[in-house]
């Protein structure tokens, strides 16, 4: 028999973002009390802040390699990936502690921290994205894989052609033709209003709408039925642009977020070197 | 959700670790079902690849393709479906792991390229973390990094392996800069019993490549507070009191009893208004304020009086002149005399006599020149020629000729009224016979020099000489007795420091600075208050004080009793307080001792260039 | 691309179910009484009775205390004894780790990690050559002994005599019953794909004739004598192990079990096969399809306990039905009702329907039974259908659609939450990573609100997809329990692909290891394989798509223990 799971107490239900939030605040004294008993005893903390902040890239990295490990039983990689995002808001505040400023001087070290800026803004965006897009997905009512979308859209274009083909084969006009190849043909070539679908944004539905109401009334009673079968293809349409829009975004933004961090890592690398080069 | 149409359920299993797709999806056309092979190459132009079974071609597309086509292949076997050869793109995993390899090719080549060695001008792109300030850029210019950086001149694997050993940073600043003490050492001081403070480096406290107006002797309040802090967090708070007899632990040079001057000397009631020699107009304006004698133009942490000329002497001039220095007295081992011929306290008087005579005879013989012999014998270092000045070889000739009778007397000749200073032979006020000197005016250079030799013969001799110069000394700083009445002021500050060559500063007012690493400015303050107000505000007359106890005996450090209250921490708090005027640590201390430069650094600096060579040279040995 | 290379295609019986059977054999068998009626003009040419008896069959021989059978385990044999005497325990049980349970083995860590650089780049590569040596099918079955340990020796009374080749009695806590020469056992489990009902051990020396259910199945589909043991069997079987563990009902003593089992009817319902017409209305309801057990108003005459497959409790609502539940073997139907009508010396309309989903087994035991024998001692019951109505509408509509579509048949339906995943693939990835590059599920499928059953093997309860595999390739796993396929075994035929309700088994075309396409060399058309996922059973750590999901959104859910909720 199916039962609804009991209600747990407040602690219970949020456990798991208490521990983590504990977690992040003792690594982060880990970090900031040494380096602060360094400071007082006139040593460099920037020593324990720097090797920590890079220590802290490598975990954040590492979940990379997670990802391709998952023949072997690792931790489960949604722990992974909250200690991805909880590590790197230690970071940034590591980061801080570490610079204690917002634009350091010399040039490379400008490039050290606009990457880092850069990897850590578009991880966040990434995160958001992560968010709320997959909720508009699901309630655009269909699903479809990524690299089916080119697929499903020539079959779309297919059938709108026959459509139209065949409102003119057997309605002998030719205005419902006309009028798709100047607007519809551009519109089921590729996807469309991919912007607007990414913001969220509703003009693909009003451009659809606006274009049937203006050819509506050139058309008979019989070629108005095709129309129709036309406007539900064109729906259709909009939400596969819908779905490459949003499924696109969340793909690639990690086109952004991976090779900025390596190039972060591999800067912070040679920045250690210096440091170690020429004043350790 | 009913629609005319829905995505079509996927028939086969997608495949996301291949590397490549069908280039006809980057076009939108629909993309073959092979798909690119992994090398990247398009997977085919055919869509199928025919069997031939007995006589007959088969179709062989795979149903999930859409199965077996209408048509059938050609009768030459050939599948009738063509399509063009696609151009495969990378999938987005593979296109991300060739941008990852761009990016970090391209940073690893921009950091090649702008990475320069070799002690060049300039901040080499990567390296540099910032502009240098000013002060430091405009000397290393020639030398580049390498002027504080040697590292820099290695290349290659050594440069890299120079990470692994850790670097002497501080030898570098010290190659240019240097303090009083020990450079190393926590405020450039040994303490003893405090073997346990570490060496602090440079780069503790200062910091450099922050930007070209950078100041780098700016030191954060935090880095004083990081060693004291269990003792000093905020001034108010928690800084420690000031020590007791704040500031007046060591006594002056100068014995000046402040509370008597204002108390008794310059009462215009008191006896001595009505000396003559006393200066009434002066000493009603010096009891009124401390500005009379102190000079607070230049108010720095002493605010010195003026010269004696300007101040003391509107009173005590007179007596510079009223005591001679007596050097011969015939028939008496006088406390000079005793010294010059080095005369044992018990000698006996025949030997006496003898030594007398034989002196005097001498001088007879060859006038200044036999005494200033008989001087320098007793000290190399003496100058006759100071101490003697003036001294007329005639008058000391017959002098000595005429004590050397019987009844030793000399007539001195006519003396000028007006200028009763200089040598004098002959019977004085009080009816004795002596050579004796009368200063013309303070700072006497004869009764100066005679000093400065004594204490200098003091200071080089055995033990039976400084016995002697001791007690010559004594005799002629005494208070009451003393020529020129130098002791009557000054025998404090020369007795004070017996182990050093005289020097002028001993006869100078004030004391050796105790506070090398505090400093307190006066002008600021007066500035505020107001002269004349300001300085009771902080120094008060205490009257309990007994000042005079500790210039019985100068070497007794620990008896003195300064004329003035100590000056303890509220008087500060008043305004240095928490939302009032700053209370920053540096404000009032320093940590350096007497921060200077090499003279190395001197040298190179006119020599145009700082080569970082020598610096090379110098540290090779070094890990 | 186009470089192919032949292989023959594999036929039925080319993985024989043991070497060993020789012609003698086959000879001796068909001599015997129960080969010796059957019809061998009834069986068609290409699976004649002599084929089965070699192929289907292997010849088992028992020393004294062998286990043959554990109660519990998945078995796809049935047994003929021929010689000897056998026990089965009906009361008492033995403890597991004397029954020495079989276990799969897992890969090793440095295997799994060689997975990294031994991947081929290209899909489905086989290392052709395994299949040339045509190894036998299946998972080999070791015959454990119960005696091989003192702890077992303890179980029996008093000790074994050298030479007498015959076991002592087991302990007073044990009942067991005898089965002698001509006994046919173990059919339930290997027509059922349900787990052994009991643990049978050889009480003697034996000689038994195990006959793979391929063999069995064919057996009952052209003999009607074998039909009838083989369902009578059945029945029999089924109903008193039924009683004795419904929580209802176990409290009672063996003689009113035994008279409440003389007195239960055994139902069925719905048709065995019901994934046929399943597949052939795509997923659309009706009563042909659902047929009605009981219909809400009527009167019941009797407990329905379910033995087998699933029903459906619904109630109507407005214009249809609402689902209250689902019930599986064990649940029982009609008790609030009859109870009730008995306490209050009345009669008492059902308040729910039951129909049944698919299939459906079921007791019914009579009202007068239940009266006589259980009411009396029985604890009125706690829980009502009826209460499930205060939850509301839109809370059920999981239940509805998992229920219509039979996903409830699943222990490993994959259920992605779409608005956790964000369709990176990651699962794909790290299926394709445990099986040589090759993804054994699809990350799609039908979906209602934001849950989404893939088109993964959901390992269901009842898997239709083993009737008809003629080669036993797909089997349950005895150490885990999950429908895996051999891959050497398999011959192509497709059979389960078609079976599958869900669409999850997925026939590819295979290359060998230089990467060329695998042809037929007589008609030129590619071998295939059927895959499916097998929950990584042979690999350490479970399935490996669950892991690697960064957003917790894709999760196996068992709808045994109704976890439907997980996700809402």
């Amino acid at each position: 028999m199916a039962e609804q799971p009991t209600r747990t107490g407040l602690i219970q239900r949020h456990a798991s973002a208490i521990g983590w939030g504990l977690g992040a605040i003792v690594v982060l004294g880990c970090i900031a009390l040494p380096s602060r008993h360094f400071a007082d005893t006139l040593r460099e903390p920037e020593l324990i802040t720097g090797y920590s902040l890079f220590g802290l890239c490598l975990l954040l990295a590492a979940l990379n390699g997670r990802k391709r490990l998952s023949v072997l039983p690792l931790i489960k990689t949604s722990f992974w990936k909250t200690m991805h995002w909880v590590a790197g808001l230690v970071a940034a505040a590591a980061y801080w502690l570490h610079v204690e400023t917002w634009w350091p001087t010399g040039l490379y070290e400008q490039a050290l921290a606009a990457l880092f800026y850069l990897v850590t803004l578009t991880g966040i965006v990434g995160f958001t994205w992560q968010q709320i897009l997959p909720r508009r997905l699901t309630q655009s009512g269909v699903e479809v894989i990524f690299e089916q979308i080119p697929n499903e859209i020539v079959t779309i274009r297919e059938q709108a052609e026959d459509t139209v083909l065949a409102c003119t084969k057997e309605l002998g006009s030719d205005t419902l033709a006309r009028f798709y190849v100047e607007t519809f043909q551009w519109f089921f070539r590729r996807p469309r209003f991919i912007l607007s679908h990414a913001r969220g944004g509703q003009r693909a539905a009003f451009w659809i709408a606006q274009q049937l109401a203006t050819v509506r009334r050139y058309l008979s009673e019989k070629e108005i039925a095709y129309l129709e079968q036309l406007q539900e293809l064109a729906e259709a349409k909009a939400r596969l642009d819908l779905h490459y829009a949003a499924q696109g975004l969340l793909k690639v933004w990690l086109l952004v977020h991976v090779p900025l961090a390596a190039a972060m890592l591999v800067l912070a690398a040679w920045h250690m070197l210096l440091v170690n080069v020429y004043s350790l | 959700m009913a629609e005319r149409f829905t995505p079509s359920p996927t028939a086969a299993y997608q495949r996301p670790t291949l590397p490549f797709r069908c280039g006809r999806s980057g076009t939108w056309e629909r993309p073959c079902w092979q798909g690119p092979d992994v090398g990247g190459r398009c997977g085919g132009t055919h869509e199928c690849a025919p069997v031939r079974r007995g006589d007959r071609w088969e179709c062989r597309r795979p149903a999930a393709a859409g199965g077996s086509c209408a048509q059938g292949p050609l009768p030459d076997g050939t599948c009738p479906h063509l399509r063009p050869a696609c151009v495969p793109l990378p999938s987005l995993r593979k296109l991300r792991g060739r941008l990852t390899l761009l990016v970090c090719t391209l940073l690893i080549a921009l950091l090649g390229a702008f990475v320069n060695f070799g002690g060049s001008s300039g901040g080499a792109l990567a390296i540099d973390p910032g502009p240098l300030s000013n002060v430091h850029a405009s000397f290393t210019s020639s030398a580049g990094c390498t002027s504080c950086h040697i590292e820099h001149d290695l290349d290659g694997l050594a440069w890299v392996a120079s990470a692994f050993t850790s670097h002497d940073q501080p030898g570098q600043c010290l190659e240019c800069h240097a303090f009083e003490g020990e450079d190393r050492a926590p405020h450039n001081t040994h303490y003893t019993g405090r073997q346990d403070l570490p060496d602090v480096g440079c780069a503790a406290c200062h910091t450099e490549h922050k930007g070209n107006d950078f100041d780098t002797a700016r030191v954060a309040q935090a880095a004083c507070t990081n060693c004291h802090r269990a003792d000093v967090r905020s001034f108010n708070e928690s800084h420690p009191p000031f020590p007791k007899h704040f500031p007046h632990q060591k006594p002056g040079r100068i014995n000046f009893d402040h509370a008597k001057h204002f108390g008794t000397y310059f009462d215009p009631n008191s006896k001595y208004a009505k000396q003559e020699s006393r200066d009434a107009e002066f000493a009603g304006r010096a009891r009124a304020a401390c500005t009379a004698c102190h000079a607070i133009d230049e108010a720095q942490r002493e605010i010195a009086p003026r010269s004696f000329e300007e101040t003391c002497a509107k009173c005590h001039a007179h007596q510079v002149r009223q005591r001679p220095l007596i050097v011969f007295v015939p028939e008496e081992a006088s406390p000079v005399t005793a010294f010059v011929l080095a005369l044992d306290e018990d000698i006996d008087d025949d030997e006496l006599e003898e030594k007398l005579a034989q002196f005097l005879r001498t001088v007879e013989e060859n006038g200044v020149d036999g005494l200033a012999a008989g001087v320098l014998r007793t000290h190399g270092n003496a100058r006759p020629a100071t101490l003697l000045e003036g001294l007329s070889a005639s008058l000391i000739k017959a002098a000595a000729a005429a004590w050397q009778t019987e009844d030793a007397e000399f007539e001195s000749p006519e003396t000028n009224e007006t200028d009763p200073g200089g040598w004098h032979a002959g019977e004085d006020d009080e009816g004795n016979q002596s050579l004796r000197y009368i200063a013309r005016r303070h700072n006497d250079p004869v009764l100066r020099g005679w000093i400065a030799f004594l204490r200098k013969a003091y200071s080089d001799g055995d033990d039976a000489a400084r016995e002697r110069a001791q007690a010559t000394l004594e005799f002629l700083l005494s208070d009451d007795e003393g020529a020129g009445a130098c002791g009557k002021c000054h025998r404090a500050g020369l007795m004070q420091s017996r182990e050093r060559l005289a020097s002028v500063r001993d006869w100078r007012s004030g004391g050796d600075p105790i506070r090398p690493l505090t400093r307190f400015v006066h002008a600021p303050h007066i500035s505020l208050l107001g002269p004349d107000a300001s300085c009771r505000a902080c120094h008060q007359i205490d009257p309990s004080a007994d000042y005079a106890a500790y210039f019985e005996d100068p070497t007794d450090v620990e008896q003195y009793q300064s004329n003035f209250r100590a000056i303890d921490k509220g008087a500060c708090e008043r305004c240095h307080a928490p939302g009032q005027v700053s209370m920053a640590c540096q404000l009032c201390h320093q940590y350096h001792r007497k921060p200077q430069f090499n003279p190395k650094f001197r040298a190179l600096r006119q020599a145009g260039t700082l080569s970082g060579d020598e610096g090379l040279a110098r540290h090779s040995g070094k890990t | 691309m186009n470089a192919t290379v032949t292989m023959e295609r594999p036929q039925r019986w080319d993985a024989p179910f043991d070497d060993t059977v020789s012609d003698a054999d086959v000879e001796m068998l068909l001599k015997r009484p129960e080969f010796a009626v059957i019809e061998q003009n009834k069986f068609p040419k290409s699976i004649p009775l002599e084929g089965v008896l070699r192929n289907d069959c292997r010849l088992v021989k028992l020393a004294p205390g062998d286990i043959v059978i554990r109660e519990g385990d998945y078995g796809s044999s049935a047994f003929l004894v021929l010689k000897g005497k056998l026990r089965v325990i009906v009361k008492g049980e033995i403890p597991s780790e004397l029954l020495g349970r079989t276990s799969t083995q897992r890969h090793g860590w440095f295997h799994q990690l060689s997975r990294l650089w031994r991947t081929p780049s290209l899909p489905e590569v086989r290392d052709t050559a395994v299949y040339e040596q045509r190894r036998s099918s299946g998972a080999e079955v070791v015959h454990d002994s119960l005696v091989s340990t003192p702890e077992g020796q303890a179980l029996f009374d008093g000790q074994i005599e050298e030479g007498s080749g015959v076991m002592p009695n087991l302990g007073a806590d044990f009942q067991t019953v005898d089965l002698g020469g001509g006994a046919i056992f173990g059919e339930i489990a290997a027509l059922g794909r349900v787990p052994r009902t009991a643990t049978v051990y050889a009480h003697s020396h034996a000689t038994l004739l195990e006959i793979r259910w391929q063999g069995l199945s064919v057996l009952r589909k052209y003999d009607a004598g074998w039909r009838r043991i083989i369902d009578e069997g059945y029945r029999q079987n089924q109903l008193k192990v039924q009683i004795k563990e419904s929580p209802l009902l176990s409290h009672l003593s063996e003689s009113v079990i035994q008279e409440l089992a003389d007195r239960t009817l055994f139902e069925s319902y719905g048709s065995f096969e019901w994934n046929v017409a399943y597949k052939s209305r795509d997923g659309a309801g009706g009563d042909q399809l659902e047929p009605v057990i009981a219909r809400e108003g009527d009167y019941t005459d009797g407990l329905l306990i379910i033995s087998g497959g699933f029903a459906r409790v619904s109630k109507r609502v407005g214009n249809g039905e609402r689902t209250l539940s689902y019930l599986r073997d064990g649940d029982h139907f009609g008790l609030d009702e009859l109870y009730g009508a008995w306490k209050r010396r009345g009669r008492a309309p059902l308040d729910t329907t039951l129909t049944a989903l698919g299939y459906v087994n079921l007791l019914r035991i009579p009202a007068n039974a239940l009266e006589e024998l259980v009411f009396p001692t029985l604890e009125p019951p706690a829980t009502h259908f009826a209460d499930l109505l205060d939850r509301p509408l839109s809370g059920d509509s999981l239940l509805e659609w998992a229920v219509e579509k039979r996903y409830i048949n699943g222990t490993q339906t994959m259920l992605i939450d779409l608005e956790k995943c964000v369709r990176c693939d990651d699962c794909v990835r790290a299926c394709a990573s445990t099986h040589n590059g090759n993804p054994r599920f699809i990350r799609h499928g039908e979906s209602e609100g934001k849950a989404m059953v893939a088109h993964a093997c959901m390992h269901c309860v009842d898997p239709v997809c083993m009737i008809g595999c003629p080669t036993g390739a797909i089997h349950r796993s005895p150490g885990s329990g999950a429908v895996v396929i051999n891959d050497v075994a398999c011959i192509g035929c497709g059979t389960c692909a078609a079976s599958c309700p869900y669409d999850n088994i997925q026939l590819v075309e295979i290359r060998d290891r230089a990467g060329r396409q695998v042809l037929d060399p007589v008609s030129q058309t590619p071998i295939k394989k059927a895959t499916k996922c097998d929950l990584c059973f042979d690999q350490p750590g479970g399935p490996a798509c669950e892991r690697a999901c960064p957003h917790d959104a894709l999760k196996r859910i068992d709808f045994q223990h109704e976890q439907l909720f997980a996700i809402s």
